[in-house]
């Protein structure tokens, strides 16, 4: 899978939890650019994300996430294996 | 030990000294001698010395099997195995009254006339914060955060650090292990910073929350006398006297620590400023908060079990709904846990935990709401006037949970509740009713004028460090506001033995 | 260099710091200490005291030193407290001889009498509060307190008196932060009567009932100072009521005491102090002013004659007595109308008689 391909992934992902159309994420968007993405969403995201690449994060990774940048390559790392 | 008793001053000073004269690789010794001496003083026995060796022993050998097996089976089970030891003992030591109590209640329920006798368990300071931070020690191996620590001695000191055992801060390995075992210089300037940091804990304890204290008491312990707007002062007291305490303790320890030149987590960042109840917890014990997030409520709200309900609910009503529900029950379960863990009583969860839900919940459920409704009949929402009546709300709604967190049991807190309802408003403006219940003119005086210092002290920080500021001013305001501080708490500070003239005998025989 | 430069610069601050910090410290408790007659005893000039009379309140309320001195020229040193506990007299002779050297020390023997643990903690402040610090007052509290009910880890309160006395900031008057006015040299100037006329004012008798095994070993103690240090003592017991137990075991006491070779005035037994218990008696235990003025004619009278004492009534250096004694003179006008001197006359006239 490219990392274009799951930036496309990722968009239908956060537009359908965060109910926004308009969301399109790169590496460099974080909880400060949507207004919702809170802790809470954050967790629902998060699992939102592992079942739409049928992979798991571990909770370390789900706290110290910066980005989506950071969270693509959790993904690319785990599919890729 | 308590922190504003001589012992502990004597205690802390010996510490700092020995800690900067001997050499420095022996600082951590020092600390980890200092922690023990804490945690074991007037409480040295078999049984103490059993349960703290238990926790520390599976701790230590727990976390090198985790890493050793890592991402395999064996690594959950041992973290199991040591989660159900750290958390046996802390509910065989202090939860074994509350299971007792329920199942007298239920006996009772079922006209069984046996009730089973509460017992008395002698259990170390520092037991509710020491074992949960364990527990996170060993998560985090688990999870891949931290290294385990390979010399026992180094993590018995990372269990028994002396100024958390107080009252906390939560601190977890991964931060700490630097800190706490890297060799400090001395500072002089930390030395001044945690002296004025003391002497501020010092202050909010013995002069605001020791006489606040006086007040609730009399009033709390006498609500045949002390009814209506007496009940109503002490119920709007009491979450003061707490905070002054708590987060003046956090002072004095943090100071202590700031001195050793170790860094801890600040718990506490100006709560009563908070326009809402999820505010208030973002701001008031804020490391229990981050360890209840981050070792039961993510985990809940992440398992399998909440995600089906996430699923269930969607499709059953709506995609919102289908959010909201599993995380208002994870949420409950981690106000649940917070309740207990405040203590083995009833009134502790009801006060702290599931009334802080309802709170936190109705918030969620009805702000929406009256957003709309404000919009619709033109009432601003970002005026200084409403965010100030959306802070006294605050702080009410915190006021009236806190019965319960005072109260000695539910009825109590109800027969509190109910006294609030005693018509006696005069008592306010008569001659001196009000000076009856503990607190006299002058106490009253002494109250208001420190609670406008405390206003401005932590008005001031909300835009940085005060010390910081202090510390910028000339040396005539700088010596000016330590002396006042020093001769505020010695003189106007609740401590020692109660004056009573009356024993005073000169000029009398 | 320049590092060290500012080392020292941070110690120098540091130091100036503190310094301050104690003036006012000391300054802040001065004022919100509660001043009594042992407090007074330590505001004498160095060796300037020919007699220490130490004791509880049978001192100060009866033994008017100005007087004494106005009639002889000798001064007296007051060093006593409400209900001070015997424990404490062998270390407040050893607190004075730091800053007198009298040729006498005068001991009243009241309180040996009693339980040593009956004491308040009031009572135990008055005695300890005023004595400056030093490993001798340390001693004198710990040793005092040991027969009390307190538990050594309350003892603190009382080596470091702030404890308490922070808290009369709610009780600052006038007082706080002037000389006490009914003070002279320490003498408490009382004209009021409570109680008159009782059974056991007055009553004596010679039976003898053994000290308990404490209040011996105080009292032996106490000798055992004395003779080491060679001083000269008297003991006495004072005029007032006293219990029928109390008076056997004052017996035994003064027969203990005069077995080591110091003498006892018992001024119950004097017919001639022509003090009457129906004006000259404050209540059952204490003179007044009607009472102590015949105490101390009397007293000072066969102080003078017994003892080779100086007379110090032309030298300026002692001039704070005359003006003690013009001060009392005037309070006395001021509560009684009356004139001081008129009283002193009175009192010397009945004396005479006898």
């Amino acid at each position: 899978m490219s990392k274009e391909e799951i930036y496309e992934r990722l968009n239908k992902v956060f537009q359908d939890i965060f109910d926004d159309e308009s969301i399109t994420v790169n590496e460099n968007t974080t909880s400060d650019d949507i207004e919702d993405w809170d802790s809470l969403e954050h967790i629902n995201l998060v699992v939102a994300v592992e079942q739409e690449f049928g992979m798991k994060f571990n909770m370390n990774e789900v706290t110290t996430m910066k980005n989506v940048g950071e969270m693509v390559d959790i993904i690319l790392s785990r599919i890729s294996k | 030990m308590l922190l504003t008793s001589l012992s502990f001053l004597a205690f802390a000073i010996i510490t700092v000294l020995l800690y900067f004269i001997l050499p420095k690789k022996c600082q951590w010794l020092v600390l980890l001698i200092a922690s023990l001496v804490f945690l074991f003083y007037k409480n040295l026995s078999i049984g103490t010395i059993i349960q703290a060796l238990a926790v520390l022993l599976s701790s230590y050998v727990l976390g090198r099997q985790i890493e050793k097996n890592k991402e395999t089976k064996k690594a959950k089970r041992y973290l199991i195995i040591g989660i159900a030891i750290i958390l046996g003992i802390l509910a065989y030591l202090k939860y074994s009254n509350l299971f007792i109590i329920t199942v007298n209640h239920i006996l009772d329920l079922f006209k069984v006339s046996y009730q089973f006798k509460q017992v008395q368990r002698v259990s170390l300071i520092g037991i509710s914060y020491y074992s949960l931070i364990m527990i996170s020690y060993l998560v985090d191996i688990y999870r891949g955060t931290c290294k385990s620590e390979k010399n026992i001695l180094k993590l018995a000191l990372f269990m028994s650090y002396f100024p958390i055992l107080n009252s906390g801060p939560f601190i977890r390995y991964e931060n700490m292990k630097d800190e706490l075992y890297k060799k400090h210089k001395f500072s002089y300037d930390r030395l001044c910073s945690g002296l004025v940091r003391i002497l501020w804990g010092l202050f909010k304890i013995l002069v605001i929350s020791q006489r606040l204290g006086m007040y609730v008491d009399t009033v709390y312990a006498n609500l045949a006398t002390y009814n209506g707007f007496y009940t109503v002062i002490a119920i709007l007291f009491f979450p003061m006297q707490l905070y002054t305490n708590f987060s003046g303790s956090i002072d004095i320890i943090m100071g202590i620590s700031e001195i050793l030149g170790i860094k801890l987590p600040e718990n506490f960042t100006t709560p009563f400023f908070s326009t809402s109840m999820t505010e208030f917890w973002r701001h008031w014990h804020i490391t229990l908060g981050a360890w209840l997030k981050e070792y039961i409520f993510y985990p809940l709200l992440k398992s399998t079990i909440m995600q089906k309900l996430n699923t269930f609910c969607k499709n059953k009503f709506s995609k919102k709904i289908g959010k909201k529900i599993p995380m208002f029950l994870s949420m409950f379960i981690m106000w649940v846990c917070i309740g207990v863990w405040h203590g083995g009583a009833y009134t502790y969860i009801i006060g702290s935990g599931i009334i802080q839900f309802i709170f936190i919940f109705l918030e969620d459920l009805l702000g929406p709401i009256v957003s709309k409704i404000n919009k619709k009949i033109g009432i601003k929402e970002d005026v200084f006037s409403y965010k100030l009546y959306k802070t006294i709300r605050t702080y009410l709604l915190f006021s009236i949970s806190m019965i319960f967190f005072r109260a000695t049991s539910i009825k109590n807190a109800i027969k509190i509740f109910l006294s609030i309802f005693f018509y006696n408003p005069w008592i306010l403006f008569d001659n001196n009713s009000i000076y009856k219940a503990g607190l006299d003119l002058l106490d009253f005086r002494v109250l208001i004028l420190s609670l406008i210092v405390l206003f401005i002290v932590e008005k001031l920080s909300r835009t940085g460090s005060v010390r910081e500021k202090l510390f910028k001013q000339n040396i005539v305001f700088r010596w000016g506001i330590i002396y006042a501080l020093i001769f505020g708490i010695v003189i106007f500070g609740c401590y020692g033995v109660g004056y009573d003239p009356a024993e005073f005998i000169y000029r009398g025989f | 260099m320049l590092e060290r430069k500012f080392f020292m610069l941070k110690i120098v601050k540091t130091a100036i710091f503190l310094v301050i910090l104690f003036i006012l410290w000391v300054g802040i408790f001065k004022i919100l200490w509660i001043k009594d007659s042992t407090s007074e005893f330590f505001k004498e000039p160095k060796n300037t005291l020919d007699i220490v009379y130490v004791g509880a309140s049978n001192v100060y309320i009866h033994f008017n030193s100005s007087l004494a001195y106005k009639k002889y020229g000798f001064t007296t040193g007051i060093l006593s407290a409400g209900a001070q506990t015997p424990v404490a007299i062998e270390y407040l002779i050893k607190e004075s001889q730091k800053y007198q050297s009298p040729s006498l020390y005068i001991i009243d023997l009241t309180k040996f009498v009693n339980n040593l643990n009956i004491y308040t903690e009031g009572e135990f402040r008055n005695t300890f509060d005023a004595i400056p610090f030093s490993w001798n007052r340390f001693e004198m509290i710990n040793n005092s307190l040991k027969y009390s009910n307190l538990k050594s880890d309350e003892y603190m309160n009382y080596y470091f008196s702030f404890f308490k006395y922070h808290n009369s900031w709610k009780k600052i008057t006038k007082q706080n932060f002037i000389e006490p006015e009914e003070l002279f040299k320490g003498f408490l100037l009382n004209t009021e009567t409570l109680e008159r006329k009782s059974q056991n004012i007055g009553y004596w008798n010679k039976e003898i009932e053994s000290l308990e095994k404490d209040n011996y070993n105080v009292l032996n103690n106490l000798l055992n100072y004395l003779d080491k240090e060679n001083l000269n003592c008297l003991f006495v017991i004072p005029k007032r009521g006293f219990y029928l137990s109390e008076i056997k075991k004052m017996n035994f006491i003064s027969k203990e005491i005069k077995k080591r070779n110091y003498s006892v005035i018992n001024f119950n037994e004097i017919e001639d102090l022509s003090i009457n218990s129906d004006n000259d008696f404050y209540n059952l235990f204490h003179l007044n002013i009607y009472g102590s003025t015949k105490y101390t004619l009397y007293f000072a009278k066969y102080l003078h004659e017994h003892y080779d004492l100086p007379d110090h009534r032309n030298d300026k250096k002692y001039n704070s007595w005359d003006k003690t004694y013009e001060k009392l003179k005037e309070h006395y006008k001021e509560l009684t109308q009356k004139d001081f001197e008129e009283l002193v006359e009175e009192s010397t006239l009945l004396l005479n008689n006898n």
